[in-house]
């Protein structure tokens, strides 16, 4: 078989995986692409023109010119690329967990925290969201913090208990330092109804922008309460 | 002027070697959730690959047109010879000397995949430099085959190993010496004996980048100035000297992971890299000139010269592959022959300079005469 072959067959093997995805992620993420490099490109050939008009002979700046925009608008466009892509990816991903509680391999609250925690420290490493450790906690079960080893957070436990039973959104909590590191925490509730079910607190290495604060409420509200209650001894 | 011009290009081959070793740390952290196979292919390549990529760019748009390309084509020639002469040859002479090696394993699979490849694509370029008139088609042309590559790559691996990835990282101290500075310790100067992470990371990349680009800027200054006080075609100052400044990291990254036992990835980066070389940093950089600027007129001296520099790549890396697919290791003999390689490449460049003979033209005549007498006869 040659590489020709090879190739031809992976083409025709997505497009047959592709009849089966969502035509709506697609086309999306088409739009966003043509969208982009429209708008990069039109952005490039105005500075293109403003410089060859400004300086005669522009020579090394065109040169630092191009090199700085691709690489701007190479890193700026992977970024909202991972942005646009959060929502979907967190779906995909987090499915994994729904799956493993539905087939009793997650069975109560710890196994749950565990899952939990490992799954907020892996997938949510991206550009100024950059979750380096987590800590979960359900009511009645001692916090399980992920990663075990290596990160001791100088944080109470009583207090964050306190704090999350007092609000439903997303709580910032400020700076406080994990083995010898600064980091930033955020605590949030996790609610049913009006029943107040535990928390989860990630540390991140950076403040975050309130649209990532909105995810991690947003992550709560559609992902991790209903989950939650399937772990839940019934008597409770 | 011309010891000016050496230590510019001296100082730039610093520059770019530190500044790689940054923008390697920090890409390996961010690539590590991928497969060896992408990483290897998109990240390694572009890491060291980056300073041909960014000298190109200066080349055609400092320069400009056939001058400018020249120093394209040249420093991207060279670097390929470079890479597939000199880094073995350092691989070699560093483990003989520091561990006793006397013995290589190496691939010859990879040599088969890789150096076909290298093969084509430099057979390629060489009917791409023979033209009179570069237009923005030839870069695509050029560029195309690494993008289908990556395309063909993306859907055919998977894209996750694992969550974590395999990814160790023990910070350095916090506290900034001079050293540290005067030696351009990227890591040291944005980590700041913290723990890399996704953010930091992408800082560390974006600065080596920006570091990297004035390495870039001061290689191709150097090669001009030099040229123009020597009184020699940039093409030829490229094809050794810039192209020995910009492929040092790539020396480094080889001869780093031959001493650590990886030795199919310390000759697979040197193969990889050519081909992201001469497909993309040649590539991409003449497309943009040409879509912006209109096609370029190549002189015919130039011409002749750079024809005969890829038909000289193409025999060498030809040759190479016919060395490294011979056998298993990589022994004394062979390293031998791999020098004796350099030193004909290097003489080859001298001669054509001094005497400017077409050796493709001769080849071609010598084809013609040849093609006529087998119809007379």
């Amino acid at each position: 078989m040659t590489i020709f072959d090879e190739i031809f067959r992976c083409i025709k093997k997505q497009i047959a995986m592709r009849r089966h995805k969502d035509v709506i992620g697609t086309v999306q993420s088409v739009s966003f692409i043509v969208a982009y490099f429209f708008v990069a490109f039109s952005i490039f050939l105005a500075g293109w023109y403003g410089l060859c008009q400004l300086i005669d002979e522009p020579g090394a700046l065109l040169a630092l010119y191009i090199i700085l925009f691709l690489l701007a608008g190479g890193l700026l466009g992977a970024w909202l690329w991972v942005l646009i892509k959060i929502p979907q990816g967190l779906s995909r991903e987090y499915d994994a967990i729904k799956n493993q509680i539905a087939s009793g391999e997650i069975s109560n609250p710890k196994e749950f925290s565990n899952a939990l925690a490992e799954f907020l420290v892996g997938y949510f490493s991206f550009f100024r969201f950059d979750v380096v450790a987590a800590q979960v906690k359900v009511k009645d079960n001692a916090p399980i913090t992920f990663p075990e080893s290596g990160f001791n957070i100088e944080i109470d436990e009583y207090e964050l208990t306190q704090k999350s039973k007092e609000t439903e959104g997303l709580i910032s909590l400020g700076r406080v330092s994990a083995q010898g590191q600064k980091c930033y925490a955020y605590l949030v509730p996790i609610w049913f109804g009006k029943a107040w079910l535990g928390y989860f607190c990630v540390f991140t290495d950076t403040r975050l922008l309130k649209i990532f604060a909105d995810y991690l409420n947003i992550f709560e509200e559609q992902f991790v309460d209903d989950q939650l209650m399937h772990v839940l001894p019934k008597k409770s | 002027m011309v010891f000016v011009s050496l230590i510019i290009m001296a100082l730039s081959a610093v520059i770019i070697w530190r500044s790689t070793d940054g923008f390697e740390l920090a890409s390996d952290f961010l690539g590590r959730k991928l497969t060896k196979g992408i990483k290897g292919a998109t990240i390694n390549a572009v890491a060291s690959s980056m300073p041909e990529f960014l000298s190109t760019i200066f080349f055609l748009f400092y320069i400009k047109d056939s001058n400018g390309f020249s120093g394209g084509i040249g420093i991207t020639g060279g670097s390929a010879v470079f890479n597939i002469l000199v880094i073995p040859i350092s691989i070699y002479t560093v483990l003989l000397l520091s561990k006793k090696i006397t013995k290589i394993p190496i691939s010859r699979s990879v040599f088969m995949r890789d150096g076909f490849i290298l093969l084509i694509m430099t057979g390629f370029v060489a009917w791409v430099v023979h033209a009179n008139l570069l237009q923005w088609w030839h870069g695509a042309l050029l560029t195309a085959p690494y993008l289908a590559y990556l395309v063909y790559l993306f859907y055919s691996h998977k894209k996750v190993v694992s969550k974590d990835g395999s990814f160790e990282y023990q910070p350095t101290d916090d506290k900034i010496h001079w050293k540290d500075i005067s030696m351009l310790n990227l890591e040291k100067l944005v980590l700041r004996g913290k723990m890399i992470r996704v953010t930091n990371a992408w800082f560390l990349l974006v600065v080596s980048i920006l570091v990297m680009i004035l390495g870039a800027w001061m290689l191709v200054h150097g090669t001009h100035l030099l040229g123009e006080e020597l009184g020699i075609p940039i093409l030829f100052v490229a094809v050794i000297l810039s192209a020995a400044a910009s492929s040092i990291p790539d020396t480094m990254i080889s001869i780093r992971d031959a001493k650590k036992g990886n030795y199919e990835d310390a000759f697979s980066n040197a193969l990889g890299s050519n081909i992201f070389d001469i497909s993309f940093a040649l590539g991409f950089p003449l497309m943009i000139y040409t879509l912006l600027n209109g096609p370029i007129a190549m002189d015919a001296d130039i011409v002749a010269s750079s024809s005969d520099l890829w038909l000289i790549l193409f025999l060498i890396t030809g040759l190479t592959i016919l060395v490294f697919t011979v056998g298993k290791y990589l022994n004394k003999f062979k390293t031998f022959v791999l020098v004796i390689l350099y030193l004909i490449f290097l003489a080859f460049v001298v001669l054509d300079y001094h005497y400017n003979f077409d050796f493709v033209g001769t080849v071609k005549e010598l084809f013609n005469n040849l093609l006529l007498a087998f119809r007379k006869a």
